[in-house]
C-alpha cells in the first residue's frame, strides 16, 4: 500500500468528504452564534456552550450524540443529554436561580403577582396562533412557553411535550431573552405615555426575615398540590430561595448560586446545542417556531404593560405601568429594561426594585403556565 | 386530548382561556397567602426587636457610669466619647458594629470611639 493510497483512504473516510450541506450550514450558524456570544456578549454564558454543542453535533461521523449500540458505549453528549431529557438540568438551574433571587420586592408589594400573571398572556396568544396555522397542540404549547421568557421552563416543557423540537425552541427562547433590550422598549413606548413612564413609585414596606423564610415553603406546598407536574421546577426554585433566606446553610446557598449553577449551565448549554442537527433544524418549521417565539414574547410584554396601565389607573397614578413589562420572567434583564425606560422619561426615576417584584413573579407565573400545559398535554 | 393531535381553534381557545385563568387564580392565591403571612408574622411579637429595644437603654446607662472628662481633642456626642472622630463617621461605625453584633446575638455598648493613626 502506497503512502498516497493511505492518505486517500483517510481522506475518503473523513468528515470533509461525508459532510452534508445541512451540517455545513449549521457549522456556519454555530460560528455566528459564537461570534454573537464572544463579541456582542449576547447571553454568552449560555449562547457559547449552545453554539459549541451545535458545532460538535454537526461535525460528521463523530457519533458524539449517538446512543449506545452493538455493545459500544454512546457518545459523550448523548449521556450528558439525559439530564435534559429527564428534566434534571432545568430543575437544577432553578435551584441556582432561587438561591440568587430576592423575593423581598415581591413580598413588599404582593400585587406584583398580578403583573407576573398578565405577562404570561403571550404564551397563550402564541399557542393559539400555532394551533391556527395547523401545528400539533403539544408543539404549540412548547412554542407558547417561549413567551414566558424563561429558558429552563421552555426546555423543561419542550423535553416533555415535543423533544424533537428542543433545539429550535431553546435557541429561540435564549435568543429572545438576550434581545429583550431591543424587543421590549418599542412596545413599552408604544403602549404608555411619557407621563405614565415618568411616575415615581413609593418604596414598599420592609419585609421581615420570617416572611422570607415562610414564603418559599408556602409556595411549594400550594403550587405543588395544585400542579404536581411543576413541582420539580418550583420546588427547586423555592428550595434554593430557602437556602438563601434561612441563613443557616450559607455553603449550600453559595454552591447552588455559583458552582452547581455554572456546571449545569455548561451541560445544559452544550447538550441543547447538540440537539440542533442540520437535518432536523433546517426546516421551514424552525423559522415558524422562531417567528412564533417572537410573537409570544411581544404579547407577553403587551399583557404585562396593559395590566400595569390598569393598575396605574386604579391606584390613581401610584404605579408606573413600565414595571408590567418586567413580568416576563427574564431575571433581571426585563427589570433593568423597565429601569432604563423609566430613567429616560424621568432622570430621577428608579424603578429597578419595583420592577423586580413582577420579574420574580413572572418566574412563578411561567412555571404555573407550564404546569397547566403539562397537565393538559403531558 | 392526546399528544400530537391537531386541535381546532375553538378547542385551542378553550385551553388558552383555561390556562390564563388558572395562572391568575394561582398567582392571586399566592398574593393572598403573602398578605396572610405578613399579617400573621406582624401579629407575632418580635423577640429580637424587643431585646434590641430593651438594650437601647443600657448603652446610655453604661456610658453614664464612668465617662472620663473630655480632653481638648475629645468631642462628646451624647454619652459616647469621640476621640478624633467626627459625628458622621462615629454614626457609621456604630451602625456597622451594631448590625454585625446583632447577627451574632450580641448587644453592643459604645463607650468611646477613638481614631488610631
Amino acid at each position: 500500500m502506497s503512502l498516497f493510497n493511505t492518505i486517500a483512504d483517510i481522506f475518503s473516510q473523513s468528515g470533509y468528504v461525508q459532510i452534508t450541506w445541512q451540517q455545513a450550514v449549521m457549522i456556519l450558524l454555530s460560528f455566528v452564534l459564537i461570534y454573537l456570544a464572544i463579541v456582542k456578549k449576547f447571553e454568552p454564558l449560555l449562547l457559547l456552550p449552545i453554539a459549541f454543542g451545535m458545532l460538535l453535533r454537526n461535525i460528521p461521523i463523530t457519533g458524539i450524540m449517538d446512543g449506545p449500540s452493538n455493545g459500544q458505549a454512546g457518545g459523550l453528549l448523548y449521556y450528558l443529554y439525559q439530564g435534559v431529557k429527564l428534566g434534571i438540568y432545568p430543575s437544577l438551574i432553578f435551584l441556582g436561580v432561587g438561591a440568587m433571587t430576592d423575593f423581598g420586592p415581591l413580598l413588599s408589594r404582593p400585587t406584583s403577582l398580578f403583573l407576573g400573571a398578565a405577562a404570561q398572556f403571550g404564551i397563550y396568544v402564541a399557542f393559539l396562533f400555532a394551533i391556527l396555522i395547523g401545528m400539533p397542540e403539544n408543539l404549540a404549547a412548547a412554542i407558547g412557553i417561549i413567551g414566558g421568557a424563561d429558558g429552563p421552563t421552555a426546555i423543561y416543557v419542550t423535553s416533555k411535550l415535543a423533544p424533537e423540537y428542543l433545539g429550535p425552541i431553546a435557541i429561540a427562547a435564549y435568543s429572545y431573552m438576550a434581545l429583550i433590550p431591543m424587543i421590549q422598549p418599542p412596545i413599552m413606548r408604544l403602549l404608555t405615555t411619557k407621563k405614565e413612564r415618568a411616575i415615581k413609585m413609593e418604596m414598599g414596606r420592609k419585609v421581615s426575615k420570617k416572611e422570607k423564610i415562610i414564603f418559599p415553603i408556602a409556595v411549594t406546598v400550594l403550587t405543588s398540590l395544585l400542579l404536581p407536574s411543576v413541582a420539580p421546577l418550583l420546588g427547586m426554585l423555592m428550595l434554593g430561595n430557602l437556602f438563601r433566606e434561612c441563613g443557616v446553610v450559607e455553603r449550600l446557598s453559595d454552591t447552588a448560586q455559583n458552582a452547581l449553577c455554572n456546571i449545569v449551565t455548561i451541560f445544559l448549554g452544550i447538550t441543547v446545542g447538540a440537539t440542533a442537527a442540520g437535518e432536523t433544524f433546517l426546516k421551514l418549521q424552525t423559522i415558524e417556531i422562531i417567528c412564533l417565539g417572537l410573537f409570544a414574547f411581544a404579547f407577553s410584554t403587551v399583557g404585562g404593560l396593559l395590566l400595569g396601565k390598569l393598575m396605574c389607573f386604579l391606584s390613581k397614578g401610584k404605579i408606573n405601568p413600565l414595571i408590567g413589562s418586567a413580568g416576563v420572567s427574564a431575571v433581571p434583564m426585563a427589570a433593568r429594561v423597565s429601569q432604563v425606560e423609566g430613567l429616560k422619561a424621568n432622570p430621577s426615576n428608579y424603578l429597578l426594585m419595583h420592577a423586580m417584584g413582577p420579574n420574580v413573579a413572572g418566574v412563578i407565573g411561567s412555571a404555573v403556565a407550564a404546569g397547566v400545559f403539562l397537565v393538559i398535554f403531558g | 386530548m392526546k399528544r400530537g393531535e391537531n386541535m381546532n381553534f375553538a378547542e385551542g381557545l378553550l385551553v388558552a382561556a383555561n390556562g390564563i385563568i388558572v395562572v391568575f387564580i394561582v398567582l392571586i392565591s399566592l398574593c393572598l397567602v403573602v398578605k396572610i403571612i405578613s399579617l400573621v408574622v406582624g401579629a407575632i411579637p418580635d423577640k429580637e426587636k424587643q431585646t434590641t429595644e430593651n438594650n437601647v437603654q443600657p448603652v446610655s446607662t453604661v456610658s453614664n457610669v464612668s465617662v472620663p472628662q473630655p480632653e481638648r481633642d475629645i468631642k462628646s456626642q451624647g454619652d459616647v466619647i469621640l476621640k478624633g472622630v467626627d459625628d458622621e463617621t462615629a454614626a457609621a461605625i456604630m451602625a456597622a458594629v451594631s448590625e454585625t453584633a446583632r447577627k451574632n446575638g450580641e448587644n453592643p455598648k459604645f463607650k468611646s470611639i477613638k481614631k488610631i493613626d
